[in-house]
């Protein structure tokens, strides 16, 4: 009984930790480049009472074994890299990556982060960086009389400055893949960070090797789907009842046996 | 009358490891590929009457069975993870040897492995049909997607058609041959396996446990109803033993 009730506690520990998954997906469903997660579970060892095969007369063979399981166990919680909803806001530097790359950004302390959320702003430099004021690896520069900034689908970074008709180049965007996003680190305020588990970056010009490519004035909003997150909070909250039910059972079972005699 | 307390305390027991099992059950009611389990009880002997009447009372849980009836699909949206809506397992390879699988949530590792969610490789099929070596891709390449026949495809640059570079080795084996490793995982040994000659994925969906909540709590139920009514022979007979002495 007691291990009835251990068993139902791991199910309920889960059953939390889904929910607790569903909750940072859902209150990030507005956030820009935002990846939800979705928590994993694996069922934990097995106590072989009696192993399949063994023998329960001589020369009979029991067909399946006896094997009473322990419970449930989180094992990870993977990023979902599926491409966001895009949203069209006309913006010059809201910019969306379609496909499997990243732009990078330099922290503070020198160190590459990826991001996926497109919405870059200029500081008073006049360098495009992230809204926390984290500029864009490699460094672009908008020039002060610029007028119009485009954004090709390779990542070209041109501007039209005041006064002049042709525009001219001012920079490359490049984007970073990783064989293994789901391995990525998130750091929080969108940015990941690399990890052995995701590889090292390939870095490159957009559109190359399954990069994705870039379309300026359209941001990448969040990929998490409202209704599909509602679903997961019910079934899971279902399924802790269930477990809280095996706990109950325990217990009144336990009471039956303290009242014998 | 000794007999009769042994023989409620032998339910009582039966029951406790019902409830075992079941708990067992609806913990893993959201774990993905999970196959839920079944048990048997067997009655015994007590003793054999004169005109061949024979008499049944000792119960016990007689074995486990893994149900493994298809649970339903839920799509995920991502490439690698993989259910297979036909009969079969996946095999992966751990520490302990090869072991099969019905939880395809698979991901690529750092030197560019597919491997599970425990590290552990996704093998592919090797010619004679039975399991092969680890499945590796390029890290410098384009992203990774299975097909429905189990083939693993590497896009390459600009969009061009993409090299498939192993197959998923499939592999059945019967249910009374499958031993639970825990971590989704069954073992069996290598005699009991089988290729899928025709294996049927879908990519993009996650097998969803097979458990179904509402037997759960039905066989829930029942056990402790069971475990009740072995304890209130046990008292009747207990009162019964009490009432003989006062006689005596």
């Amino acid at each position: 009984m007691i291990r009835a009730m251990s068993t139902a506690a791991t199910g309920m520990d889960a059953q939390q930790k889904r929910i607790d998954v569903t909750a940072n997906n859902l209150s990030n469903v507005n956030t820009a480049g935002f990846k939800k997660s979705r928590a994993e579970f694996q069922d934990l060892l097995y106590q072989s009472i009696r192993a399949p095969g063994t023998s329960s007369v001589q020369g009979v063979r029991v067909p399946t074994g006896l094997q009473v399981g322990q419970g449930v166990r989180t094992v990870a919680t993977q990023k979902m890299f599926s491409q966001g909803d895009m949203a069209q806001t006309g913006n010059q530097l809201d910019i969306a990556v379609e496909g499997g790359g990243f732009f990078q950004v330099t922290m503070p302390d020198g160190t590459q982060s990826y991001t996926r959320a497109g919405n870059w702003t200029l500081d008073d430099t006049g360098r495009v960086v992230t809204s926390d004021g984290f500029p864009m690896e490699p460094a672009i520069t908008v020039p002060p009389d610029a007028v119009n900034v485009t954004v090709g689908t390779d990542g070209t970074v041109s501007v039209q400055q005041a006064g002049q008709e042709d525009s001219s180049e001012i920079g490359q965007i490049q984007l970073a893949s990783f064989i293994n996003p789901a391995g990525l680190e998130s750091i929080g305020r969108n940015f990941y960070r690399r990890t052995s588990a995701s590889g090292n970056p390939q870095v490159g010009q957009p559109g190359l090797e399954g990069r994705g490519t870039l379309t300026q004035g359209f941001l990448e909003m969040s990929n998490v789907k409202v209704v599909e997150e509602m679903i997961n909070l019910i079934s899971t909250q279902r399924a802790y009842e269930v477990n809280s039910k095996v706990i109950q059972a325990a217990d009144e079972m336990m009471r039956n046996t303290s009242q014998l005699g | 009358m000794a007999n009769s307390v042994y023989i409620s305390m032998s339910a009582a027991i039966a029951a406790d490891n019902r409830l075992d099992v079941v708990a067992n059950n609806v913990a893993n009611v959201n774990t993905a590929g999970f196959k839920q389990t079944r048990m048997s009880f067997q009655d015994f002997l007590v003793r054999e009457g004169p005109d061949g009447i024979t008499d049944k009372g000792f119960s016990a849980m007689a074995l486990t069975q893994t149900d493994l009836t298809a649970g339903g699909l839920q799509p995920t949206g991502n490439p690698l993870d993989v259910a297979l809506s036909g009969p079969g397992f996946f095999m992966v390879r751990g520490p302990d040897g090869d072991m099969l699988t019905r939880n395809g949530s698979f991901r690529i590792s750092a030197d560019g492995t597919l491997v599970n969610a425990d590290g552990m490789t996704v093998l592919g099929g090797a010619a004679g049909g039975g399991p092969g070596g680890p499945i590796r891709v390029d890290p410098t390449k384009g992203p990774v997607s299975i097909g429905p026949n189990g083939a693993v495809e590497q896009q390459k640059r600009g969009g061009q058609a993409g090299t498939v570079i192993a197959t998923l080795s499939i592999m059945d084996a019967e249910t009374q041959s499958l031993t639970h490793k825990g971590g989704s995982n069954y073992s069996a040994p290598a005699t009991a396996l089988q290729p899928v000659a025709a294996p049927d994925l879908v990519s993009g969906f996650i097998e969803k446990s097979n458990v179904n909540p509402v037997r759960g709590m039905i066989e829930l139920i029942a056990a402790t109803r069971d475990f009740e009514q072995a304890t209130r022979v046990m008292n009747r007979v207990q009162q019964i033993d009490k009432r003989t002495l006062d006689v005596l």
